[in-house]
């Protein structure tokens, strides 16, 4: 055991939180990276130590689990380093992992890799989408969650799947008029009867109780109806909005209706982060509906060896079977550096097998009945920006096309698209969709826009500044970064 | 289909200026590309430095400094080899031809490739960089009419944002540079404004020859007759050479290259230095390039290669410090031993002729090259003696036998 | 200028770190420590962090998360930060960022 080079997890969500809990229980050593101050990730994402926050005496389901997490996470902390406020720019597959944090820079070489980096909100193009005040159900729900302050005075929701109605009574709760959610889906998933069938699922509890709160609420929710546009001069100032063929998602033009609105939270989903394993060169998949994820065997391993990938970053599942995944990775993990036998690791990741199985079909369902349809890409005219970094409007990539463009690195090369700060986060999903509906193609046939490192920002400060570490015995390099001292004791 | 007269392999900026000035010469021509990772032209920093290049300077000086530091050439050597006179004036006489050229495509594509009047300026940091300095300045083969040797304070007057702690620096006019993909892309735009024919995303798999002549290309999407193939396949060349049965002595040498977010204009000129070199590009980010590796095919980025660059940006613009990388990225130079592009046709295969190895200026030295094999398959007379290009049989040989060129083996 | 008077911190459950002063474009606004920028900006009504280059188009927060680059200003001379996932500090320089920013080069 002695001299091995660490386990590093990257992203302390409930997926990296889960993972490095096993791998430290279990005795290896290990390194939890994360880009923000606090572990936690997008869910469970603890406030600024600056702020004192009153308990409440009735914690929600998802509050109770996080809780309980967090106090795994700190019951091994001695045993485990905790880099907050440092970001990984990339990941080789020999498993270098370089890592950036202020006016630092290095390289540590890992023993095991595990990439938790979590999902982002589905990118849907639409006139006005770019305007202030349009922000996504996710950023919505942790800045209130974190910051204490609303975000507007009069909202409307709009997108699909449980998030839109749990961020609804959130916005609620802190005073916000939310005058409804709009839900593209059909009402299946959010029966009683839909939600009975998975019996005693947590995830399913969850929406349950969400919904009851809504309607407690009196806030509206409407079926197969969507944003079809956002007004304003500076900022967002009302909502012209619609209903949609059930079947396709394609927008019935001639319902519309306008409202006011300073706050509309826009959430369709999630697409997985998959940056890293890109850049680890891990084999990939299409997999309808979510996107393209990385290819895993039962364990999370990816096809590159001692590279795992687990949560929302590999496949969306939702923050319980994120921890578990990770739990299970950590496990492995620990076995691959001979800290446990593989029978050890059989006993000990048998209830995390267990668990993701109950919830598997649950969420496979949701999944079906939340994922974007391709008829909501018309909801984008010619001139809507579909690059909002670079400023692409639909109109540039149809002449891209026109001018032979077959795929999304073409149309990169033609129009800038996917080429600014995001990497092309916020434009490949719906374009890499418009281009297999325009030009008849498979997702394979379109291809990705490929990362390159440094995947976050980074200054040339900081990488002139960089100590490349060997093992994690010998001259700790990250021994510099200010940890946040979130558990220091 | 109409017949095709010439085919060109390989839709690189090469590939692209041969089937602009093919096309312009009225003949019927096809280009056919498979975009491989690592083609050069996308990776490239678009830096038109005839001058500097063939004294050594841009990746240059950075390779030779990297090769004493690694031992393999002697301490004193702090000066790198010139290139030939042959390689200066063919690389001056095609830097000429980009002030016409801006606008002859940008009529016909409507394509701007962001051709900028900018200078090289060569930093002088330490005694070493003096002495090197002095040499170029006293021995330059195109006399120093156009040089000029600035004191650190007018470095610090024209380009403000460039460190103080430097004893001078060269200026290089004439040095300039354009935007490589839009250049490629402007290209390729006009070749198919003049009738040519682009077929992208098809790899062409065997070249046919018929009798010791060329009679087509066989591709992923069948086969194509034509009398003429130009192998302009960059680092892939010499795999196409063989499809001809023709070696080619050109091996991918990788160079990684940065490039940080869009910055106001703070860079007139381009800046060369002995650990990078750096220029600002129309868009507003700047590109820190390049090293120099035999690696194979390999295109991987490497942290201690960012951190050299890095390093060495910082040290010549003090404030870069604060700027944010937003890419790092490589690209495969199609290199040969001699560093000199390999040009025209060979002995034995009837209609092929070679436009690759062009090393470390193949934009630069695009304009030149297409003119060149244009003229020579509409037989007119040659704007520039092709010879030393020519992979003659003793060329052939120097390059192959060459010990240090043995690179071959060293593809990982 | 913004001196609205507007301030849309909730203050039920929650006692916030100290309170300090910022300076944006040029006025002194409230903030917490322990706050985002982009989260002292919106309490105090400004959601605009940066007109665009090419159009000119006003942007604001937007993915909460650190990942669209849209909440970027110019903060402490140093153009592109992003106000999501930076927290403030007593005398911080922030600027609505218009196109690819200033910079002090010299
Ligand atoms: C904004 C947002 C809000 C959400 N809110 C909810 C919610 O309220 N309820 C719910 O059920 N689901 C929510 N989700 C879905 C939720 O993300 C997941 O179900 C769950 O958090 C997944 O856990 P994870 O560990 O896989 O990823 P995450 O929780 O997203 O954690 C990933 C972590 O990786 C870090 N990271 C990523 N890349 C790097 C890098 N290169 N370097 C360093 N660190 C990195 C991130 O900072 C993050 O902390 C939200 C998603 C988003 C995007
Ligand atoms: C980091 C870096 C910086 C550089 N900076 C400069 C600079 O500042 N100035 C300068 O003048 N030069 C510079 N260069 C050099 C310059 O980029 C190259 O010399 C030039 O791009 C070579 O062009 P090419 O068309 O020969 O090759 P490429 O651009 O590589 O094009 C060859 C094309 O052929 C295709 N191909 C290969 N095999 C086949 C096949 N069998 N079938 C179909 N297609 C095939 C390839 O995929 C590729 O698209 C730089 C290079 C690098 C890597
Ligand atoms: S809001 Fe997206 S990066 Fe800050």
């Amino acid at each position: 055991m002695k001299n091995r080079k660490p386990i590093v997890i990257i992203g302390a969500g409930p997926a990296g939180m889960g993972a490095a809990i096993e791998a430290a229980r279990a005795g290896a050593s290990c390194i939890l990276i994360d880009e923000g101050r606090f572990p936690g990730g997008q869910v469970y994402r603890k406030n600024s130590k600056e702020f004192q926050v009153k308990e409440k005496e009735m914690l929600t389901a998802e509050q109770k689990r996080g809780k309980k997490l967090h106090e795994e996470l700190e019951e091994v902390s001695d045993k485990i380093k905790i880099l907050t406020s440092t970001s990984v720019l990339g990941v080789w597959k020999n498993r270098e992992v370089m890592w950036s944090s202020n006016d630092a820079s290095g390289v540590i070489e890992a023993e095991q890799i595990i990439i938790a980096t979590g999902a982002y909100e589905r990118p849907v193009p639409f006139p006005g989408w770019t305007l202030p005040g349009v922000m996504t159900v996710g950023g919505v729900k942790s800045f209130i969650k974190t910051m204490f302050i609303k975000p507007g005075e009069t909202a409307l929701i709009a997108g699909t799947g449980p998030l839109l109605i749990s961020t609804a009574n959130k916005l609620h709760d802190i005073g916000v008029n939310v005058l409804a959610v709009l839900e593209a889906g059909s009402p299946s998933w959010a029966s009683p009867d839909f939600i009975n069938q998975w019996g005693d699922a947590d995830f399913a509890h969850d929406i349950a109780a969400d919904l009851l709160e809504l309607k407690q609420n009196n806030i509206p929710i409407l079926f197969n109806h969507t944003v079809f546009k956002i007004n304003g001069k500076d900022e967002a100032e009302s909502v012209t909005y619609g209903a949609l063929n059930p079947e396709n998602w394609k927008p019935l033009e001639d319902t519309t209706k306008t409202v006011n609105a300073d706050l509309v939270a826009l959430g369709f989903g999630f697409v997985p982060n998959t940056e890293l394993t890109e850049l680890a060169e891990c084999k990939h998949e299409f997999y309808p509906g979510i996107g393209w994820t990385v290819i895993r065997d039962e364990w999370m391993q990816t096809s590159q060896q001692g590279i795992f990938a687990v949560g929302d970053g590999a496949r969306i599942s939702g923050a319980i079977i994120a921890e578990e995944e990770g739990r299970i990775a950590g496990i492995k993990a620990a076995q691959n550096c001979e800290a446990i036998q593989a029978v050890d690791a059989e006993k000990r990741s048998e209830k995390y097998f267990s668990r993701i199985h109950s919830f598997e079909k649950f969420r496979k369902h949701l999944n079906e009945v939340t994922s974007v349809k391709s008829g909501l890409l018309e909801l984008a005219t010619h001139k809507t920006l579909v690059c909002r970094c670079e400023e692409v409007r639909l109109s540039d990539v149809d002449k891209a096309i026109t001018e032979g463009a077959g795929d999304l690195q073409s149309v990169k090369l033609l129009t800038r698209l996917g080429m600014g700060a995001c990497q092309g986060k916020n434009c490949s999903p719906s374009m890499g969709m418009y281009l297999c509906e325009k030009l008849n193609k498979t997702a394979y046939q379109v291809g990705r826009i490929n990362p390159r490192p440094p995947v976050k920002p980074v200054t040339l400060g900081a990488l002139a500044n960089m100590t490349i570490t060997k093992d994690s015995h010998q001259n700790d390099s990250y021994d510099a970064i200010n940890t946040g001292g979130y558990y220091e004791k | 289909m109409k017949n095709n007269e010439v085919i060109i392999i390989g839709g690189g900026v090469i590939g692209c200026a041969v089937a602009y000035y093919v096309a312009k010469k009225g003949i019927n021509v096809m280009l056919i590309d498979q975009p491989k990772r690592g083609r050069a032209t996308s990776a490239s920093a678009g830096g038109l430095w005839p001058l500097g290049e063939s004294i050594g300077l841009g990746c240059g000086v950075i390779f030779h400094k990297a090769m004493i530091e690694k031992g393999l050439l002697p301490a004193d050597s702090h000066i790198p080899p010139q290139l030939p006179k042959s390689f200066l004036d063919f690389a001056i006489q095609s830097n000429e031809m980009f002030p016409s050229l801006t606008g002859a495509i940008k009529e016909l594509s409507g394509i701007d490739f962001e051709y900028e009047e900018t200078s090289l300026l060569f930093l002088m940091y330490d005694d070493a960089d003096v002495a090197f300095a002095k040499t170029l300045y006293g021995n330059c083969p195109c006399g120093n009419s156009r040089i000029d040797w600035l004191t650190p304070f007018e470095v610090k007057h024209s380009e403000p944002a460039i460190t103080h702690n430097i004893l001078g620096a060269l200026r290089f006019n004439g040095d300039n540079q354009v935007n490589p993909y839009a250049l490629a892309d402007g290209y390729r735009e006009a070749a198919r404004k003049l009738g040519a024919t682009i077929i992208t995303h098809t790899e062409v798999t065997g070249i046919k020859i018929n009798a010791g002549r060329v009679s087509g290309v066989e591709t992923k999407a069948g086969f194509f007759p034509s009398k003429y193939v130009v192998n302009a396949a960059g680092a892939w060349a010499a795999q196409v050479g063989e499809m001809a049965g023709v070696e080619i002595p050109v091996y991918p040498v990788r160079g990684q290259i940065i490039g940080t977010e869009a910055m106001p204009k703070i860079l007139s000129a381009c800046i060369s230095t002995n650990d990078c070199y750096i220029a600002q590009k129309h868009h507003g980010e700047i590109i820190i390039g390049s090293t120099t590796e035999e690696t194979g095919f390999n295109t991987d980025i490497t942290p201690s290669a960012i951190n050299s660059l890095c390093k060495g940006a910082v040290r010549a613009i003090p404030f870069l410090e604060k700027a944010k990388v937003k890419r790092v990225w490589s690209g495969l130079r199609p290199g040969t031993a001699d560093e000199l592009p390999i040009l025209g046709k060979v002995k034995g295969v009837e209609g092929y002729i070679n436009a690759c190895g062009h090393f470390r200026t193949g934009i630069l030295n695009s304009p030149l090259t297409g003119l060149l094999i244009s003229e020579m398959i509409n037989e007119d007379q040659l704007s520039f003696p092709i010879e030393p290009f020519l992979l003659s049989e003793e060329r052939l040989q120097s390059l192959t036998n060459n010990e240090n060129s043995n690179h071959k083996t060293s593809i990982q | 200028m913004k001196t609205s008077e507007k301030d849309l911190r909730i203050n039920k459950g929650v006692i916030r770190g100290k309170e300090i002063e910022i300076i944006v474009d040029g006025e002194s606004v409230k903030a917490f420590e322990g706050e985002s920028v982009a989260a002292a900006l919106f309490a105090n009504g400004q959601r605009i962090s940066r007109s665009t280059t090419k159009e000119n188009s006003l942007r604001g927060m937007y993915c909460g998360i650190g990942m669209c680059f849209e909440c970027v200003m110019t903060i402490d001379n140093i153009p592109n930060t992003r106000t999501c996932q930076t927290f403030v500090r007593e005398g911080m320089f922030i600027e609505t960022q218009q196109a690819e920013g200033k910079w002090k080069t010299v």
